[in-house]
């Protein structure tokens, strides 16, 4: 009796498509997910003020507004030109009364201690305010 | 005499190779560049602001200083002192092709105000009379990069 002979079949390499997509759209969310997760950031402008560093004299030649943070326990001691101001939307109210009456440029000045946000907040609130003219001091403040 | 006939091969086949090197090219540049924009921007907690305008903090070839709470001063992932920072600057001020700088400051909220403002003082000193301050919108919660 004559069997019969298999045929051989030769295999053809294959790659595997569905795979390949799997890990490129894995990566593809991932790449998404990250991205978003990237957080969107604001600049706000500020000149800085020579008075006071010997370097330039009268950069500001009116006569500024001051504006004095003391670092207390508590938080932040505001000062608008010696005037003892209570928080952030007093010295927004007393800016916004100033601006009204006259164009002045502001200078912010800091004690050492002070944290960076009180200074930015009063920044914020001099541009708030109506106020574009804003410099922080070189100056190192006193308490 | 019958002539052997040639057979014709039909359908198309998708050259996967090319492909996959694409896709590798592609994955190794995001990571690149998204480590690249890590190094520049630290993660660090902004002061909050109203009247920030939107900007993107890699655009536009600006300096980015990092100032992070514990008074570290970093640019570009290395630690620098004052003294450093003020060389760069005036490196990058004597340039013949240099135009005008433009620097942005991102200080941690809770940096003490000392620091930044002896960094202010160095860029004055340097003649830059404008620097740009990185903050971001109320109520915005903190980056976790």
């Amino acid at each position: 009796m004559r069997l019969t002979r298999q045929k051989s079949v030769l295999a053809v390499p294959q790659l595997n498509m569905a795979s390949m997509v799997d890990v490129v759209f894995l990566l593809l969310i991932f790449f998404m997910c990250t991205s978003s997760l990237n957080q969107p950031e604001n600049d706000i402008s500020s000149q800085l003020s020579r008075l006071g560093t010997g370097t330039g004299q009268g950069a500001v030649p009116e006569r500024p507004v001051r504006i004095r943070l003391l670092g207390v326990t508590a938080g932040v001691l505001i000062t608008c030109d010696e005037k003892r101001i209570a928080d952030f939307p007093s010295l927004e109210a007393e800016l916004q009364r100033r601006a009204a009456l006259e164009d002045r440029p502001v200078v912010i000045e800091g004690q050492a201690g002070v944290p960076f946000r009180y200074m930015v907040a009063a920044l914020d609130v001099c541009h708030r305010a109506g106020m574009w003219r804003v410099a922080f001091s070189p100056r190192e403040v006193k308490p | 005499m019958q002539l052997h006939k040639a057979k014709r091969e039909y359908g198309c086949e998708i050259n996967i190779a090319p492909l996959i090197d694409v896709v590798f090219l592609l994955i190794i540049f995001f990571l690149t560049v998204s480590h690249i924009a890590r190094i520049q921007v630290e993660p660090l907690e902004l002061p909050e602001a109203q009247e920030g305008k939107k900007a993107d903090p890699l655009a536009g070839g600006r300096l980015i200083v990092n100032v992070h709470r514990d008074g570290r001063v970093a640019i570009a992932g290395q630690t620098h002192s004052l003294t450093s920072i003020r060389q760069l600057l005036v490196d990058e001020t004597g340039r013949e092709d240099s135009g005008p700088i433009s620097i942005l400051i991102r200080g941690d909220r809770e940096a003490s105000w000392e620091k930044i403002r002896e960094l202010m003082n160095v860029c004055t000193d340097c003649g830059i009379g404008q620097v740009d301050v990185a903050v971001i919108e109320p109520g915005q919660k903190p980056s976790d990069l």
